[in-house]
This record gives C-alpha cells, sequence and structure tokens, in this order.
C-alpha cells in the first residue's frame, strides 16, 4: 500500500516536472503554476482516500493537449503523459487497496500490477519515441483512411470492452 | 467515471484531432493512451470459473456466542490475475476479529479464503450471496460474477432456568405431567375417599373412615397429576415497550417467553405459542425438545411492530385448546382488560407475566420531584390495572425487568400466591 502510494507521488512528480519542462521552454509560468496546484489537489485527494482523481487527471490532460497545440518539445509532452497515465493508475489503485485491509491484499499482486504498469508504460513511451523519429507524410485521403480505420476499431474495442464490464 | 470509456475516447479525439489539423504530436500522445487500452484488451479476464464455499462454525448459538464464517474461493478456470470478493455483513453483526473480503491473483486450481468471527444479539441473520469481482493486472476489463454462497445464523434468546410455575388449568391432556388434574386415581397428593375396589392395596384403605361406617370399606384416592396445553403469548406491539438506545423492555419479555417455554415443556406439557404484533405469528403446540427448538427458532425472529390493530382483540381464541392455560407476556395496557376477560369467561385459565414499564422508565429519568409525583402516580394507575385482573381471577407476576426473570418468577411458586405487586 505504501509502495503504491509512494509510486504514484514518483509518477505524478515526472509527470508534473516534464510538463513544467516543456512549458519552461515558452516561459509558460501560468500553466506550470496550474499544473502544480493541479497535482498538488490531485496527491492530496489520493491521500486522503478521495476517489475523484479523473477530475484532476483530466486537468493535467488538457494542459498537455494545450501545450501539444502551443508546439512544445514533444518529448517532455510525451514523458508527461505517459507518467500521468501512470500516476491516474496508481491513484486508482490505492482507491482500490483502500477497501481492504492491509492483510487481505497479496503482496504479489501489488508486485504484478506495478511490473505490468511499468511494461505498459515502457512500451508507451518506447512506441512514442520510434514515432517521434520515424517521418511519414500522408496526404488527405491517407489521413481520412486511417482516421476512419482508427475509428472502427477503437470503437470495436470499446464495444467489446463495454461489453465485458 | 469508466476508465476504458474515458481513455478510449481521449484516444479517439487526440488521433482524430491530430489526423484533422495533420499534426502528427497528437497521434504521438494517443499511442501510450491505446496501448493502455489494447493491454487490458489483451489481459482481461474471459470467462471465470469460481466455486465458493461459505462455511460456518454455528447456525445456532445463543446470545453473545461468537460465530467463525469462513469463506474459500476456488479458480475453477482459466488464470484470475486480480479476483476480489466483499462480503457485507448484515447490520447488527459486529465483528470481533477477522477479514471480511479478500484481494488476490488465482492460478488454474488455487484457492484464496478468508475468515470472520461475528458476534451477535438476539435475531436472525442473513448473509446475502457473494459476488466476485474480476479483472486484469490495471483493473481495466472488470466481471463480476455471482458466487452464491449465502447462509444466516439465528441467535437464540436467553434462556434463564426457573422452578414450576404452578397452573391449573380445568382442562389436562390424558398423559401423565405434573399438573393436578382434579381427577381421582394415581398420585401423591390426597384427593377424597371412595369405596374399596378390588386391587386396592392395603396401604391405600382409609381405616379411620372404614371404622365409621361397619359395612363399607374407603380407599384413599389421590389427585391425578396431568400433563396440559400451554399457551404462551407473546406480545409483539411496539407500543407495549419502552426502550433506551441500549436496552429493550422487549428483549425481556423474550427471554421471559424462552424460559417459560422451556420450563413448561421441561414439565411435559404441549406449549404453543403466539406472537402478537404487526401480524400474528403461531407456532403451532407440541411436546418436547423439538417444540422447544421450535419456539426459540420463532422467538429468535420475534420483533415489536406496529400493529394495526391496538388492543388483543384479535388473538386467536380458538388457537389455544378450550379451558387450558394461557400465559400472556405483556406489559399490559388499559385497553386490553376487556380481551383477558373474555378469555377468562371462556373458562382458560390465564397467567399474565408483565414487564413494569413504570419502573423501566423511572430508572431512566433523573431524580426530580416532578418525576417521582408522575411515577407514583403512573405506579398507582398500574397497581389499579393489575388488581381489576386479580379480580377476575387472573394471575399476574409485576416483574420489575431490574431483577432477573428467574428470582422474580420464584414468587410465583410459593403458596397460593395469586397476585403479585410490588409496594408503592
Amino acid at each position: 500500500m505504501k509502495s503504491v502510494r509512494l509510486a504514484f507521488l514518483i509518477s505524478l512528480g515526472l509527470s508534473l516536472a516534464c510538463m513544467a519542462a516543456a512549458f519552461l521552454s515558452l516561459s509558460g509560468w501560468i500553466q506550470i503554476v496550474i499544473g502544480l496546484s493541479i497535482g498538488a489537489q490531485w496527491a492530496f485527494l489520493v491521500w486522503n482516500g478521495r476517489r475523484t482523481y479523473w477530475f484532476s487527471f483530466l486537468g493535467l490532460l488538457a494542459l498537455l493537449v494545450y501545450g501539444a497545440a502551443l508546439n512544445l518539445p514533444t518529448i517532455w509532452l510525451l514523458g508527461s503523459l505517459v507518467t500521468l497515465l501512470a500516476a491516474w493508475d496508481l491513484g486508482e489503485f490505492t482507491a482500490h487497496l483502500s477497501a481492504f485491509d492491509p492483510d487481505q491484499v497479496s503482496p504479489l499482486l501489488v508486485r504484478n500490477h506495478l511490473n505490468r504498469l511499468l511494461v505498459v508504460a515502457g512500451a508507451g513511451l518506447a512506441l512514442g519515441g520510434i514515432a517521434l523519429i520515424i517521418k511519414i507524410r500522408l496526404e488527405f485521403g491517407s489521413a481520412v483512411l486511417l482516421g476512419l480505420l482508427v475509428f472502427i476499431g477503437l470503437a470495436g474495442a470499446v464495444r467489446f470492452l463495454r461489453g465485458n464490464l | 467515471m469508466n476508465r476504458v470509456i474515458l481513455l478510449s475516447a481521449l484516444a479517439f479525439g487526440l488521433i482524430l484531432y491530430g489526423l484533422g489539423i495533420m499534426n502528427g504530436v497528437f497521434l504521438v500522445l494517443a499511442l501510450p493512451v491505446v496501448i493502455y487500452v489494447l493491454a487490458g484488451l489483451l489481459f482481461g479476464p474471459q470467462a471465470p470459473q469460481i466455486k465458493a464455499e461459505r462455511s460456518l462454525s454455528a447456525r445456532r448459538v445463543s446470545t453473545g456466542m461468537p460465530v467463525t464464517v469462513k469463506v474459500t474461493l476456488t479458480n475453477q478456470g482459466e488464470k484470475l490475475e486480480q479476483i476480489w470478493v466483499l462480503d457485507p455483513l448484515p447490520p447488527d453483526l459486529e465483528k470481533l476479529s477477522g477479514q471480511t473480503g479478500c484481494l488476490a491473483s488465482l492460478a488454474p486450481g488455487e484457492s484464496a479464503s478468508f475468515e470472520y468471527t461475528v458476534r451477535a444479539r438476539r435475531g436472525t441473520y442473513l448473509f446475502s450471496s457473494l459476488q466476485a469481482n474480476t479483472s486484469d493486472y490495471l483493473g481495466l476489463v472488470r466481471r463480476t460474477i455471482p458466487l452464491g454462497a449465502s447462509g444466516s445464523i439465528s441467535v437464540l434468546p436467553d434462556i434463564r432456568r426457573i422452578p414450576t410455575i404452578p397452573v391449573h388449568p380445568q382442562q389436562t391432556r390424558g398423559y401423565p405431567g405434573t399438573i393436578p388434574a382434579r381427577l381421582g386415581g394415581p398420585g401423591i397428593t390426597f384427593f377424597g375417599v371412595r369405596e374399596y375396589q378390588v386391587g386396592d392395596s392395603m396401604h391405600q384403605v382409609n381405616w379411620r373412615a372404614s371404622a365409621r361406617h361397619p359395612h363399607v370399606v374407603y380407599s384413599n384416592d389421590f389427585e391425578q397429576e396431568r400433563a396440559a396445553d400451554v399457551g404462551l403469548i407473546l406480545d409483539c406491539r411496539r407500543e407495549s415497550y419502552l426502550a433506551t438506545e441500549t436496552h429493550s423492555m422487549f428483549e425481556d419479555a423474550v427471554i421471559a417467553a424462552a424460559s417459560l417455554a422451556q420450563s413448561f415443556l421441561n414439565d411435559g406439557n404441549r406449549v404453543g405459542l403466539v406472537q402478537y404484533g404487526q401480524y400474528i405469528a403461531w407456532t403451532f403446540p407440541g411436546y418436547g425438545k423439538i417444540q422447544r427448538e421450535r419456539i426459540l427458532a420463532a422467538l429468535a425472529q420475534a420483533n415489536p411492530g406496529v400493529s394495526l390493530v391496538d388492543h388483543l382483540e384479535h388473538l386467536p381464541v380458538r388457537f389455544f385448546p378450550p379451558r387450558s392455560q394461557i400465559v400472556l407476556v405483556s406489559p399490559i395496557q388499559n385497553k386490553d382488560l376487556e380481551v383477558l376477560y373474555n378469555f377468562r369467561s371462556r373458562g382458560y385459565a390465564l397467567l399474565v407475566i408483565s414487564p413494569n414499564a413504570v419502573s423501566f422508565e423511572l430508572a431512566h429519568l433523573p431524580d426530580r420531584t416532578a418525576v417521582r409525583v408522575a411515577g407514583r402516580i403512573a405506579r398507582l394507575e398500574r397497581i389499579v390495572l393489575l388488581r381489576q385482573l386479580q379480580q377476575a381471577g387472573i394471575r399476574v407476576l409485576d416483574w420489575d425487568v431490574t431483577v432477573p426473570f428467574e428470582q422474580a418468577v420464584l414468587t410465583l411458586t410459593r403458596g397460593s400466591a395469586r397476585f403479585v405487586l410490588r409496594g408503592l
């Protein structure tokens, strides 16, 4: 439980640091302060066992998207997004664990969760990094086709997931 | 908010926006999100097969006895990365130790269990069916599976050992018991004399009476002792009882009913029970230990309720055999008198065990002059009420519930005391 909270704080800290680094390139102090205050509020909520993390998550995400629209350095934005996702996952996991006594929770389960998260975050970071290197020129028609494919693929995935909920 | 929907919407949005403005940064940012969602798809539970068993250390216990509940989950299907079960405790059950749920990973064939110990007051407690939740490690794709494994505990009322209470119904049954039957025959209490009959033992001959009548020989006759029908009525009307935050007079009434049932059954009588409250619940008359268990089970579930009618007029008189013994456990209200007179006029022998609501309430009120005066008036009213019952030939035990029932009931066993009242 303690290790999960610690991992959450580390992830959130990294995400905020990456975001701050990205906004620093444009001297966006206001955005940095907003990001830090949202992060502090989120950390406070997790520490007190409340479950409204999606609100904080969405707030930081909006800042990231805003940063992407301002053409901030993508590597910082990517790092911030991956660690933000990890922080969100760990926040949810902390809330999930808080419903149980510490004795009820298998340490192996916690370790496996952290390992899986590490793999997923690593894969996301690696693929994102590779995508930054590879440059593909897309025509308008190809972009629309790709958009349609993505739409169909993700819609199928969501339908599958919702059917399993 | 559902995480899968949120993340999928985010991925959609980033990709479509990136394609729309032809900006690859948004596509790059969408990649970690897509991978996160796909990990949930890939490792989510398929069709979990879980068997659950609930075992209880006892299903029927006395008040205050601890019960250990153990729940075992066995995975009969593929590996479950994450499974969690929470067993919600029925209200009023006090958890003494242990865990009421578990969170684990289960390999095929592997089991996980949790156990806890609870204690409860009188009543019947139902454990609802269990539900298992399974998901991947990240908790994205979740499935909920009903497992069954419900159960129940009956916490029986306290029973006090009380002495035999002498009762004298007009009608007894044909079986031997302890109640004088007002019939001559084998017994130990002198009943009368009758003319000698062939087969009478010499010890039975009443020589004194025979000497007075030279041509006739008389034998002593003894009073037969037989079993009787005893109908217990427990008043379950909420308005009859007072309660504090920690104690209710109704619990005392239930203890009295349980103790009386045991006492009468131990003496070989046929005992039935009627609970009169929100509805009428009856336990048909019977003998012995099985009947004792039936009555205790019924009393375990007894609760005071708001009666549709506010007096006892709907008591099912025909439920009790004619001229049998009726024992009513009730604080008694003024409006009940008519019904009790009616019982009496039908030939029933009536014994009223009446927990004293006045003394109960006074014990929980501050000692002020106004309270003392009011208490004195209330006591007088109660004495008048109980005297009216006495005048109708009804035996009454006015029971101050601060005195243990086994002590209070002793007054009924002394001589021919027909009416026991506490002084002012």
